[in-house]
């Protein structure tokens, strides 16, 4: 096994698809791992991801300097995984951007794979964009399928990209979660990581610490869903980030048990 | 004389030298940044190109590209022979000249006396000038003094945009104009806008734009520059080049070579 690492690139060209509950679950994956990933939020005007990770850049993608806060350090030889959340207004610009830089092999040169995590929403366009996204760049593509966004109409089965992509090895499906539960993880105050360790029967927070606040008021029933909605989640994350990790003769990121 | 590069070359014996002025009677248009961006494309086509800089005694070319770059006083007989009288010697076919600011019109005619045109017209070189425009009326009436010496050779209008300024867009009629009058075919270059952060750091950096994009020092060794400032100056000096392609610099330049 080498010393690589990825950049996990969560994009969609659409708003409302989950790529900052998407970019999320990737960076809790990784903590729970026990590594620390490095973030990126990209939505400088509406600031979501960083949010619940005050430790995440927040970058401008409009300004020279942001564009090199976030460019300059994805490709930097590091063990730790990278996350980056990339707003649906940067799309364009940002594979811009990734093609005029030649990201890519920059990234590889250092030991880096980017591992781009796109989103559609079930319409012809974003199966044909996310095609062209594949094909134009030579690195790892991840599929994700995002449950909540209903089902893949019948038109969409008439697209050869539709199925060029459901055919794609890498895929992660995300199952859906109720409406009450998915505000409730919206919650900035709510941290995936801390909820799951935290939330197992008879957790006791290490002397001298309080239990983290997202516990102290969510109901059982509703910590019960969401527990019951995180943990095949992140067993998806965990088995899509293992195979491009086998992939990429990376070493496996290797989570506590949650 | 000014030294070569070790790259392999286009050159040969059935090769007519090549003359390409980089000039403007106005200071701050972008002639030299005009003339690093043609080294870099010759030297990327393979083709051996010398340079020299009559911004005597600095040489603000000769900073980027020291190892093919001479600085010379064109006013002086002494150099004009040092460029003149070796273009037939040398196995170097391309020669540019990057001239001082506010001394195109000047250099021209000190060309004139010296029999440089009578030359070109008589086929001996080939000859292009490279008049980089500033946005002002005032660089329309350069059009009409330089134009003259351009009538046996090549004639490539730069516009360089690298103050995002707007050229004669307040009156396009007036541009067509002066052109129209020539009755003779013009190149047009349109120099992009460079993001100022990347113009800067290259400026710092003091190598020629290729390296900065390669992330090469002066020393031709691995350097740390921002990956998206290199991502920059590739984008647009491939912009570039790809103008100086389309406007056919590269086989005008080497007409020739492949027979020899």
């Amino acid at each position: 096994m080498s010393g690589k690492s990825l950049a996990i690139l969560v994009v969609s060209p659409h708003e409302r698809s989950g790529t900052t509950l998407i970019a999320r679950l990737f960076a809790d994956f990784f903590r729970i791992a026990g590594q620390a990933p490095l973030l990126f939020d990209t939505d400088a005007q509406r600031p979501k991801f960083s949010k619940y990770f005050p430790d995440a850049t927040l970058v401008d993608l409009g300004t020279t300097k942001g564009r090199m806060s976030l460019f300059d350090t994805l490709p930097v030889r590091t063990l730790q995984p990278k996350v980056v959340d990339v707003t649906h207004r940067a799309y364009s610009d940002f594979f811009t951007l990734v093609r005029d830089i030649d990201l890519i092999a920059e990234a590889r040169s250092n030991n880096v794979e980017p591992v781009i995590v796109y989103v559609p929403h079930y319409v012809a366009d974003d199966f044909e964009r996310g095609f062209r996204l594949r094909a134009y760049f030579d690195c790892e593509f991840m599929l994700a399928e995002n449950a909540y966004l209903g089902p893949a109409p019948e038109e969409l089965h008439r697209v050869n990209a539709y199925w060029a992509l459901k055919a794609h090895p890498v895929r992660l499906q995300l199952p859906a979660l109720d409406p009450m539960a998915i505000s409730l993880l919206e919650d900035e105050r709510v941290s995936i990581s801390e909820f799951l360790l935290t939330s197992v029967p008879g957790y006791q927070p290490p002397p001298g610490e309080r239990p983290p606040l997202p516990l102290a008021y969510l109901s059982f029933d509703a910590r019960s869903k969401i527990r019951n909605w995180l943990k095949p989640t992140l067993r998806e994350v965990q088995r899509a980030v293992h195979l491009v990790q086998t992939r990429q003769e990376t070493p496996v990121s290797e989570p506590q048990p949650f | 004389m000014a030294k070569e590069t070790k790259r392999s070359g286009s050159s040969g014996g059935k090769q007519k030298p090549a003359v390409i002025i980089v000039g403007a009677d106005k200071g701050g248009v972008g002639k030299t940044t005009v003339a690093r961006t043609m080294l870099d494309y010759f030297a990327a086509k393979n083709v051996l190109t010398r340079a020299f800089d009559t911004e005597s005694p600095r040489g603000t070319l000769k900073r980027f590209h020291p190892r093919v770059t001479e600085v010379v006083d064109l006013t002086q007989v002494a150099d004009q022979m040092k460029v003149l009288d070796t273009l037939h010697t040398s196995e170097v076919k391309v020669s540019i000249i990057d001239v001082r600011a506010g001394l195109l019109s000047r250099t021209l005619k000190d060309m004139t006396d010296v029999g440089f045109f009578d030359a070109v017209e008589n086929r001996e070189f080939k000859f292009a000038l490279f008049h980089v425009l500033g946005p002002s009326v005032a660089s329309l009436s350069e059009i009409e003094d330089v134009m003259p010496f351009t009538e046996n050779g090549e004639y490539f209008v730069v516009k360089n945009h690298i103050n995002e300024t707007n050229f004669f867009e307040w009156d396009q009629d007036t541009y067509d104009r002066y052109f129209k009058r020539s009755r003779r075919a013009t190149h047009e270059i349109s120099v992009p806008k460079l993001n100022e952060m990347a113009y800067e750091q290259v400026e710092i950096a003091g190598v020629p734009f290729v390296s900065f994009a390669q992330n090469k020092n002066d020393k031709n060794q691995k350097a740390d520059y921002s990956l998206v400032l290199r991502g920059y100056v590739r984008t647009w000096e491939k912009a570039i080049h790809e103008q100086f392609d389309n406007a056919g610099l590269m086989d005008w330049a080497t007409e020739g070579a492949q027979a020899s």
